[in-house]
């Protein structure tokens, strides 16, 4: 019986698989497709909008070797113990503590660290080297400029970008669930802080200048600081670099009498054209062309070169308080 | 968007203000002309879909010179729209009527007839003199090149300088003028 059923094995596997006769042609949808259907969104609906669930509530979600792969995906060494205290919350490490401590765990094994004192560090060293950077990059930007694109590099909201697109926010150990900005930029603080215990601060600021610096790239520098009563600053400027009185000066218009009137204004010291600006009135076009010669002196307009994030910068020129 | 930003697309969409002085010019010819102008078509950012033309102002329009017997051969259709309201005036007549007339429809067959030939229409301003309102004049920033060269005319060179113009020949004293 069994030589039987083997040679009817054999058989059923020499048949091409996809020959005409085994393709089922199917010539309408069975009753039941529809209703079913319906019904199964009548309930999706009734259900109403759901929270996005957390990768980490799924069976075969193995935080240990997300954890390792979270370093090596950023070629990184990390002493993971460290790396996973960078990613607890303190509040929800209070949160486990009580739920251990209700289930009768002695008080000796509740130990659970969490990365505040990470991101402390952290953000000494996020600060230190990007204030650094600054000054390296944009040397002739004066120190409120500096100081106002650091706080942009810092804020909550660029952080946080830089860390959800690092993929931290399924590690991160949170009450909330996804995490807050200002959870995701803590973190990012605490995984800078965690790099600097594990493989040298050097290595820190390398991490710092890779994913945070790099997101000055491309963008308007202008949108991030604009000076502040520009004509003012040039005139200050100016008498500075003893260039001359700066002079607004019409350089053309059209339409004056039309609501679409513009304006061409240049900026000239000692008969040297210093910057030009246009705008829907004089007032706004000599500001304008008083921002366009204070670009021009700051070094930095649009068109200057691009910032260099291959930037080698030794470590005793960043002043790590 | 910065303030850079935002003043360089104001200066980008600026209309800018035409003068052309229709003296001597075939309407025909100049429509082309300022056609370019008025719709835009000279500006890198010209796109039909583009908001980006120019404001001409044309004067002296009086003294444009069609071509040829263009004056009596040439004929404007009109039509009321009732039974028998077809007419068709002489461009010599036309003229007569309107002095800006034939230039305005020169400028306004040259373009494709489409929804916006209208619109681009009125930002054409004619004059049949050089006689042009000074809020309108303030406006203006450039003057449009003109292909033909105005011609003196004998009866417009004073008559000293006729006098002393150095002559080839001289009439014989008995050489009736007539």
């Amino acid at each position: 019986m069994s030589l039987l059923r083997s040679i009817a094995g054999v058989i059923a596997l020499a048949r091409p698989i996809n020959s005409a006769t085994t393709v089922q042609t199917r010539r309408h949808f069975k009753r039941w497709v529809s209703p079913t259907l319906r019904e199964l969104a009548h309930r999706v609906k009734k259900q109403g909008v759901q929270k996005p669930e957390p990768r980490s509530g799924f069976v075969e979600w193995n935080y240990r070797s997300e954890l390792f792969a979270f370093g090596k995906r950023l070629n990184e060494d990390f002493q993971l113990p460290l790396l996973q205290t960078a990613f607890t919350q303190r509040t929800y490490a209070h949160q486990e503590q009580e739920r251990q401590r209700k289930l009768g765990i002695a008080e000796a094994d509740l130990q659970m660290g969490d990365n505040s004192q990470l991101a402390t560090k952290g953000v000494h060293i996020a600060k230190a080297y990007i204030e650094a950077y600054l000054q390296n990059a944009l040397p002739k930007v004066p120190p409120v400029g500096q100081q106002a694109i650091a706080s942009y590099l810092l804020s909550t909201e660029t952080l946080a970008h830089v860390c959800t697109h690092l993929g931290a926010k399924e590690l991160i150990f949170s009450t909330e669930y996804p995490p807050s900005s200002e959870t995701l930029a803590q973190t990012l603080h605490a995984i800078i802080g965690a790099l600097s215990d594990s493989s040298g601060v050097e290595r820190a600021f390398l991490f710092v200048r890779d994913f945070i610096c790099t997101q000055l790239n491309q963008k308007d520098l202008l949108e991030i600081w604009t000076p502040e009563q520009p004509l003012q600053l040039l005139g200050e400027i100016c008498t500075q670099k003893k260039l001359g009185e700066p002079e607004p000066r019409l350089l053309g218009d059209c339409g004056k009498n039309t609501v679409l009137a513009a304006y061409h204004v240049g900026i000239y010291a000692n008969r040297q054209l210093l910057g030009k600006g246009f705008g829907e009135d004089l007032q706004m076009a000599t500001e304008t062309a008083a921002i366009d010669a204070l670009q021009t002196l700051f070094e930095m307009h649009d068109d200057r070169q691009p910032f260099d994030f291959r930037l080698q910068l030794e470590a005793k020129n960043v002043r790590l308080d | 968007m910065s303030i850079a930003k935002r003043v360089q697309q104001w200066a980008t969409f600026a209309r800018t203000w035409h003068i052309y002085d229709c003296t001597w010019q075939n309407p025909f010819e100049s429509a082309s002309l300022v056609k370019t102008h008025l719709m835009g078509l000279h500006k890198p950012i010209y796109h039909p879909m583009n908001d980006c033309g120019d404001h001409v102002v044309l004067i002296n329009t009086k003294e444009i010179a069609l071509p040829g017997d263009e004056w009596v051969k040439r004929v404007y259709f009109h039509h009321t729209g009732y039974p028998g309201g077809a007419s068709w005036t002489l461009a010599w007549q036309l003229h007569e009527k309107d002095p800006t007339m034939v230039m305005k429809k020169a400028v306004y067959n040259s373009m494709a007839g489409n929804l916006q030939r209208r619109h681009t229409m009125q930002r054409l301003h004619l004059f049949h003199d050089d006689q042009v309102p000074q809020d309108i004049l303030a406006n203006v920033t450039n003057q449009i090149r003109t292909p033909r060269t105005v011609p003196q005319r004998l009866d417009h060179i004073d008559k000293e300088t006729l006098e002393n113009f150095p002559a080839i020949m001289d009439y014989p004293k008995d050489y009736v003028l007539r």
